[in-house]
């Protein structure tokens, strides 16, 4: 078979994987080689379906031996077929690597053999990548649950990242869509990966840490069980980030699937939720009941907002960071500004517009000296008509794996 | 006292141009900018600034960091804006820089964000196209940034293709580089010589082509990240075109490969009989759709207690959209007839809605559905007898039958037997009339759907 065609089939293929991201190592140029990290990604190019380009990002082979219900290169699918060479895959990331088109490379793959045997490919092509061709760019492997130890510490000499995927938010939904997976076995992988992690050694081993995916909407699993599996992963496993895709029926459905996707905005709202769960101290039963899926219409930060009235308003010259960043409107970054700025006199309302803040939304909850808006509307009962989003910005879902402030 | 600056126009040379001035504390009206190069007069111009013994202002970290952005933005105030926020500093301390109520100060940090994203666009865009000269490879790139970033942005490519002769031209500066000498910065080339392709740049091209889903098209998001003034020298951008006009036809033959069925339009469960019948007519989620003329929904009385469902429309009833109006229907109507019944008073539909057949010559002859057909299609027979809720539900034939009980029966074996459906309705099969018309000895036939129409009407009776 051609490599194009290779690698049209086997592109084609990883394209189910959200993360794109190339950010959160550093890594310096090998002094007799080529490439580096910086640290934050970047994006070389965008796709007409809005989506960044930054990694070259493929399977090894799309063969396998498991029959994930889910996903596109199970067993019983009849999905074009094709494997690339160890030289192949290190022919090509070089190649763009070196026109300036990637940041790196994302290698997964289908299971062949076993997790070991499927491994050892991954790692040979960063290994050559690494030690013969001197790279010092982004490498992303994933990750096989149930891979030995020993593979494991090889791998993450060798990459930025790896990832074993969680797959689905609970045993459940494993058993009924991927048998032969299991949670336990997926997080035995990521807490020997995390031990290997913070091994003392010469350099730092998978600088980037670990991540995983989630695919939402395939089973009847709420957001309130998907948050809560992600928030046991970041403290448990202390995973870098979760990733979470919308099913989407792929090109070969499996009966036991639902037909329709599910919506791009049910993903772009757990991405917000992530957000307030790691950067905002928020807990996952302030976010959602127990059972519950988040509210559609309006961002978690929001609809917290709204239910919890008593909270407010927040005195913006006074407050603590912790309750500045509960107030819709104000993310992470402006909270910063504020903190800075007040230090040196008064924060008006006129620097909340220099800042670009949504006035409308943000100033019923806020105290600010001159402003009545929170006297005025905090109390009525038309306080979500004022707030809410008329439009919901379509645009911002497709970049909220990116950036989920809210 | 009025003073000259004179400079080489990028940040370190203006910083030492600015040093002796801050230190006069000379206001930013009264410095008239020369850069080097520039069109300006020589003549009248104002003194250089005298050497000062007095202590140059110390400047914290920050405000170099900004300034050094801020200063590379294309605006006639480039050089002057930046001081005016130094003079600040050295009044106020370096403080003032977090106070956003400043107009220079808020100004100088927007047009410090403009030429950071400039400059991580021209990171992102480059793209190095390999030549060959006597020294070996050497990587070329044409880039239009929107400001004076060339300094700003190559310690990037350095640190990244250190080991690369290559050389970043643009309009507004060019930068050339090879291990031995590192960088030499040059003046600006204005336009793109574009260089010969390799076999990785088609590579690079079929790569972008397949992870593109034709599903979801946010062009606008695209191109506000990815401005089309960079689309000249990224190659791939040219199949932009092509994969949004070729979009349609892969989602049509996705949607071959992998049809929806009814699911794709069925109504919710609250919606009447009307609805689901409007579902019927929309539907295009199988391959019948396309060559059908029309989509046969079932008929006769939300009311009615039996429903009986055929295999599929046929020739005529494909042409006039109602169920049973054609040969077959009308030998059904006899044997309705025949137990008692009229057609008013049973609903009439079939298992597959389309109807599936090949042409030849100039007629259109029946093909039975495929299995898939009749699975894809089952969700609305069941909308449809969940609106009535009929006493009982006569199959008739193979087709009908299996989709109803939801598995494949020999029919001798369960002709005339209660059965319960899919969905707990109580189901007796018959064989269907079209096969009664095409077999020559049919009296057998003929006697079972007599049979199952007894049958079935008997049940009505008891349960009434």
């Amino acid at each position: 078979m051609e490599l194009a065609q290779k690698l049209s089939i086997l592109a084609d293929a990883a394209k189910y994987d959200a993360s794109c991201s190339s950010s959160g190592a550093k890594r310096t140029r090998p002094t007799d080689g080529f490439g580096n990290t910086t640290g934050m990604g970047i994006c070389h190019s965008y796709t007409p379906d809005g989506r960044c380009v930054s990694l070259l990002k493929i399977l090894f082979t799309n063969r396998c031996i498991f029959d994930c219900a889910y996903c596109v290169n199970r067993l019983s699918s009849n999905t074009p077929r094709a494997s690339f060479t160890v030289a192949e895959v290190v022919r090509l990331t070089v190649g763009f690597y070196r026109r300036n088109t990637i940041e790196g490379l994302f290698l997964s793959s289908g299971i062949i053999k076993s997790a070991d045997y499927t491994m050892e490919q991954l790692i040979e092509v960063a290994r050559r990548l690494r030690e013969e061709e001197r790279f010092g760019g982004y490498i992303h492997l994933k990750a096989v649950a149930g891979a030995s130890k020993e593979i494991l510490a090889r791998a993450a000499q060798v990459a930025d990242r790896l990832s074993a995927n969680i797959e689905l938010p609970t045993q459940k939904d494993l058993d009924t869509l991927a048998p032969a997976k299991t949670i336990v076995e997926t997080e035995t992988t990521m807490d020997q990966l995390h031990n290997i992690s913070q091994t003392e050694g010469p350099k730092k081993l998978m600088p980037a840490g670990q991540s995983t995916q989630m695919v939402v909407g395939a089973t009847a699993a709420s957001d309130a069980s998907v948050l809560d599996t992600s928030n046991r992963l970041y403290t448990s496993h202390r995973l870098r980030r979760v990733y979470y895709t919308a099913y989407s029926p792929s090109s070969q459905p499996h009966a036991a699937l639902p037909t329709k996707p599910v919506g791009l905005l049910r993903e772009h709202r757990l991405y917000q939720a992530d957000w307030l769960l790691r950067f905002y101290q928020f807990r996952v039963d302030e976010i959602v009941q127990p059972g519950q899926n988040l509210a559609l219409d309006k961002d978690p930060k929001l609809a917290w907002a709204l239910s919890n009235r008593a909270f407010f308003p927040v005195d913006l010259n006074r407050a603590p960071r912790e309750a500045l960043l509960r107030v819709p409107g104000l993310g992470t970054t402006n909270v910063q500004r504020v903190l800075s700025l007040r230090r040196q006199r008064t924060v008006t309302v006129d620097d909340l517009r220099h800042m670009r803040v949504s006035l409308k939304k943000t100033l019923v909850f806020l105290e600010i000296p001159g402003d009545r808006s929170a006297v005025r509307h905090l109390d009525i009962q038309s306080l979500e008509d004022r707030v809410k989003p008329r439009q919901l910005n379509l645009f911002a879902t497709g970049q909220s794996a990116l950036t989920g402030q809210v | 006292m009025r003073y000259s600056a004179v400079f080489e126009p990028h940040f370190d040379a203006w910083r030492d141009a600015v040093r002796p001035l801050l230190a006069l504390k000379t206001e930013a009206q009264d410095i008239e900018w020369r850069p080097v190069g520039s069109t300006q007069s020589g003549l009248f111009a104002a003194p250089p600034a005298p050497v000062t013994d007095r202590p140059l202002p110390s400047m914290p970290r920050a405000f170099f960091t900004l300034a050094r952005s801020g200063l590379a933005f294309d605006a006639p105030d480039r050089f002057s804006l930046p001081y005016a926020v130094a003079r600040l500093v050295a009044e106020r301390g370096g403080q003032v820089l977090d106070d956003i109520g400043i107009r220079e100060v808020r100004e100088l940090k927007r047009r410090a964000k403009t030429v950071h994203r400039d400059v991580h666009k021209m990171h992102a865009f480059v793209r190095f196209a390999k030549t060959i000269d006597d020294a070996g490879e050497r990587w070329v790139s044409w880039h239009r940034p929107d400001h004076f970033i060339i300094r700003q942005a190559t310690p990037h490519f350095v640190r990244r293709f250190g080991d690369m002769r290559f050389a970043l031209l643009t309009p507004k500066g060019s930068a050339v580089f090879t291990p031995e000498d590192g960088v030499v910065y040059g003046p600006g080339v204005a336009h793109h010589i574009s260089p010969t392709q390799d076999d990785l740049d088609a590579l690079w091209c079929t790569y972008y082509a397949s992870i593109y889903n034709p599903a979801r098209t946010l062009t606008d998001a695209m191109r506000s990240e990815m401005p089309m003034k960079h689309w000249g020298t990224m190659p791939e951008t040219k199949l932009i075109a092509r994969l949004l006009a070729e979009a349609p036809k892969r989602l049509a033959e996705s949607a071959a490969r992998n049809p929806q069925g009814a699911s794709a339009v069925l109504p919710p469960d609250a919606a009447p009989l009307s609805a689901v019948h409007d579902a019927i007519r929309r539907c295009r989620g199988c391959p019948l759709a396309g060559p059908a003329t029309h989509a046969v929904p079932g008929e006769g009385p939300q009311t009615a207690r039996i429903v009986i469902v055929g295999e599929q429309p046929g020739d005529c009833e494909d042409t006039e959209g109602r169920p049973f109006v054609g040969p077959a229907g009308r030998l059904l109507m006899d044997a309705l007839n025949a137990v008692g019944l009229e057609r008013e008073q049973v609903y009439l539909t079939n298992a597959v809605k389309h109807f599936h057949h090949k042409k030849q010559n100039k007629q259109r002859l029946h093909e039975r559905p495929e299995a898939l057909h009749a699975e894809l299609c089952a969700p609305f027979l069941h909308a449809e007898l969940s609106r009535i809720q009929p006493t009982v539900v006569v199959a008739l034939g193979t087709t009908a039958a299996r989709t109803l009980l939801g598995r494949a029966v020999k029919l001798q074996s369960v002709y005339g037997r209660r059965l319960t459906a899919r969905g707990g309705h109580t189901l007796i099969v018959g064989p269907h009339p079209a096969a009664i018309l095409r077999r020559p000895d049919s009296s057998e036939l003929r006697r079972q759907l007599h049979d199952a129409l007894l049958k079935a009407t008997a049940m009505t009776r008891s349960t009434a």
